[in-house]
């Protein structure tokens, strides 16, 4: 133990002492080669942001071989520059063109930071600020935007991402480099991030088991941070917002400041709605919430070490709306005439704690990436007592993951890791309810994936293996001992073929996940959902098989994708109806499905008209078929939809003034391919409607105003768990908010 | 600079602190299929009283509610 301390010393050590280069850059207009100063770079590696000064030029530190660099500036393009040698003493020149588009993305989840146009695996990025266009209460109504993503519900304040029909335990969250655990199995579990600090989202459609581990088998939800302050610069900012329907406020403050080697980033925020108002008028009951959240980063680079410290935490107190004992039901229980958010029961209170440690060491030809992460879900559900919980579970788990990224050269490169996590899941002693017993959970797993790049072509392939094992000890609801080893090697294989502006994609690849504690174990009733659930430990591991095809068009003015795919899975996990009582409640039993299958696609459109360059017109269809076998088709399918925006800049002047108007109407298709203890879907329509002031003064500010379902359309969505209930999801919302900011920089 | 952040996060606080107020629930317990009203309780005597219930001058020990169920 001694010599490896040592070595870990020593080898930080070195890594420190190693001289760092300096790097002088110089942007300018790629037509007249003027300096165009004032423009952002951010050093990707080094995840710093440094302005241009008058000159265009601009200095920052090379941590590593390889340099990447985001160059944006007002009324140019934003695009990437990615530099492989660099000599000391040289001024790079980066050239970038008059325009308003993004050329290019940088993709944090696959594996290293690479270009988009360099991906194999289909990712969706987009940013908190597009998505939010018109404004959304909530993160889950955000992400509805990108296609292929939805949100199953249970009423406003529960939410968690569903992607092309996978959700709860099958699709894996990360924020930043950490795996988020939240008892996610739940279906009233909802999503543990909320938008505070977010600066952007990665969505992995499909088996993304390679670099996430086994479980990430409908995709990957990966969240990143907003970005540091600029350095030499400190960032106050304020966001107020205002909703009608729920008479909720939403209340945010963040302080970021940045010097030349630490940054350091604080958030704080609450939020409190009162029960949402449906289409017809009435209010459903108990659907309040509220929540506050404390977020902090600091961060640091040394030479070869870039190191972020990350931390937070948020509260929340949810109502479970749509609760009864009673066997005979009729929606009026679940409404009332009057609007309240006093503390009631049932009631859901969680408080979440996340950490987590990123370093990357940038060495010769390759980058290490170690993270460790601890995160703690403490979770209560009370059913008859304010200040009693029935359940009260609390979920520790440590986290780890090393990689090495090597490259060969130029072209090819390897990414060699290990992941793991450890997980301990504690039921506290006063807790009348026990659905899941004490457990502890570990996971081991090893992958790596080749990639090689031709001048047109990009090749990749990779292995992973994993191994689990889950041990439950004799305790007063279990009658034996469960120690059961899961073991899980998966598969992935892409190309890439780029064509002028046309692109295809390919992928082959599979995922695994291990039946989780609640499916094996569960015994008792589930308050959130209201059922009796019954567990069973002969359950397999389930597997599942996704070729995914991406074409995409990319003109000057329209871009358009094509992304159909097909998924097999084996031994597919879901609850069934037994059609009886037990303790007053509806008794379910986890069951194997020998087969399942989904199919669809997504198509994309982006059209950005030469003669109206404040026009933007963006259409998605969404489609999702899938089913067991002829007779039974899966439940909680999204219904197919149509998801179309127009925006329209009325302002858009050189200090960055801006005034946009948008407007979205959201088609969703009858479902009828519904589940056996599912009812039919209608189709119904929204339209929202919003405007976005932004002011450069000063104190720069941003108002925006707007409406989300215009026309108070009353409705179910299919994914909402209060539909059999008869709780229709929420009428029309007004809102209003407004964000300022406060900027010192030290650099003027 | 100092003073508008000063400023803001003196606001911020001061929404945080507002929410942190003691709180109040009307509480009742079931007799004879009969609601029997307890009153608001707060605090303690609130958490006192759902935990271990109400006793009456005959010496019956009630489950307390405090919600509208």
């Amino acid at each position: 133990m001694k010599e490896i301390i040592l070595f870990i010393f020593f080898t930080v050590l070195y890594l420190i002492s190693i001289s760092q280069n300096e790097i002088v850059g110089k942007v300018v207009q790629k037509s007249n080669k003027k300096p165009v100063a004032e423009a952002y770079v951010f050093n990707l590696s080094q995840q710093q942001i440094i302005t241009t000064n008058q000159d265009g030029l601009f200095k920052t530190i090379s941590v590593g071989k390889k340099l990447q660099f985001q160059i944006s500036a007002k009324n140019y393009n934003t695009e990437i520059f990615e530099i492989n040698e660099y000599q000391s003493g040289d001024t790079l020149i980066f050239e970038i063109e008059e325009g308003h588009i993004q050329l290019d993305e940088v993709l944090i989840s696959v594996g290293s930071s690479t270009l988009q146009k360099n991906a194999i695996v289909n990712v969706s990025k987009r940013s908190i600020d597009d998505l939010n266009v018109i404004s959304s209460g909530t993160l889950g109504e955000m992400l509805e935007n990108i296609p292929g993503v939805s949100q199953t519900t249970m009423g406003f304040g529960i939410s968690k991402p569903s992607i092309r029909g996978l959700s709860g335990s099958r699709i894996v969250t990360y924020l930043n480099g950490l795996r988020i655990e939240n008892q996610q199995w739940g279906e009233d579990h909802g999503m543990a991030v909320t938008e505070l600090g977010i600066g952007s989202v990665e969505v992995i459609k499909g088996p993304a088991s390679l670099l996430y581990g086994a479980d990430a088998l409908g995709g990957v939800m990966y969240f990143n941070d907003e970005n540091y302050a600029p350095s030499y610069q400190t960032e106050v900012s304020s966001i107020s917002r205002f909703e009608t329907n729920t008479m909720g406020y939403t209340q945010r403050m963040s302080i970021k400041t940045s010097g030349k080697l630490l940054r350091f980033n604080i958030y704080g925020g609450i939020r409190n709605h009162a029960d949402y108002q449906m289409g017809n008028g009435l209010y459903a009951l108990n659907s309040r919430f509220k929540e506050q959240s404390l977020k902090t980063s600091v961060g640091f680079t040394q030479n070869k070490w870039v190191v972020n410290l990350r931390y937070q935490y948020n509260q929340s107190r949810v109502g479970i709306p749509g609760h009864t004992h009673d066997s005979i039901v009729f929606p009026e229980m679940f409404m009332r005439e009057t609007q309240a958010r006093n503390k009631t029961v049932p009631a859901q209170i969680t408080n979440n704690h996340f950490a987590l440690l990123e370093n990357k060491f940038y060495l010769n030809k390759n980058t290490i990436q170690a993270n460790i992460g601890f995160t703690s879900n403490h979770l209560q559900e009370h059913e008859d007592k304010i200040t009693i919980s029935d359940i009260d579970l609390k979920l520790r788990n440590v986290f780890y993951n090393i990689n090495s990224n090597y490259e060969f050269n130029a072209t090819s490169n390897l990414i060699f890791g290990s992941q793991g996590m450890h997980q301990n899941n504690v039921n506290r002693p006063f807790a009348p309810e026990i659905i899941l017993p004490d457990l502890t959970s570990t996971d081991f797993g090893m992958y790596s994936l080749y990639t090689k790049r031709f001048e047109k072509l990009v090749l990749q392939g990779g292995l992973r293996y994993d191994w689990r094992v889950l041990n439950v000890p004799l305790q007063e609801e279990i009658d034996t001992v469960f120690n059961e080893t899961y073991q899980g090697l998966n598969y992935s294989v892409g190309v890439r073929y780029h064509l002028k502006k046309h692109d295809f994609r390919f992928n082959v690849s599979s995922g695994t996940r291990a039946p989780n504690a609640s499916e094996l174990l569960s015994n008792g009733v589930h308050h959130g959902s209201v059922r009796y659930e019954i567990g069973d430990r002969s359950l397999a591991v389930e597997k599942s098989l996704q070729l995914d095809f991406a074409y995409t068009l990319k003109l000057e003015h329209l871009e358009i994708i094509v992304n159909p795919f097909y998924t097999h899975l084996n031994d597919f996990k879901y609850l069934e109806n037994q059609n009886q009582f037990l303790n007053e409640f509806m008794l379910f039993e986890y069951k194997d499905a020998p087969e399942a299958t989904i199919y669809g696609g997504e198509l994309a459109l982006h059209y950005h008209p030469h003669f109206a360059h404040n026009l933007h017109i963006e259409s998605n269809l969404a489609y999702v078929r899938a089913y067991i076998d002829e007779n039974n088709n899966l439940p909680f399918i999204p219904q197919n939809n149509i998801n179309t925006q127009v925006k329209y800049d009325l302002i858009k002047d050189k200090n960055s003034n801006n005034l946009s108007l948008a407007v979205q109407h959201i088609y969703y298709a009858d479902q009828i391919h519904f589940g056996a203890n599912e009812t039919q879907t209608n189709r119904y329509q929204i339209f929202n409607f919003g405007f976005q002031y932004h002011k450069s003064t000063k104190v720069p500010f941003t108002l925006g105003m707007g409406v989300r379902n215009l026309l108070n359309e009353t409705y179910f969505n299919h994914v909402s768990y209060i539909k059999n209930f008869g709780i229709f999801n929420p009428g029309r919302n007004f809102y209003i908010s407004l964000k300022l900011q406060i900027i010192n920089n030290q650099n003027k | 600079m100092k003073k508008q952040v000063l400023l803001l996060t003196a606001a911020f606080a001061l929404s945080f602190a507002s929410c942190n107020k003691e709180e109040c629930h009307e509480c009742h317990y079931d007799k004879n299929g009969a609601e029997v009203e307890l009153g608001e309780k707060c605090g303690d005597e609130l958490e006192s009283l759902e935990a271990s219930g109400y006793t009456d001058a005959d010496g019956n020990k009630y489950d307390v509610h405090c919600h509208d169920h």
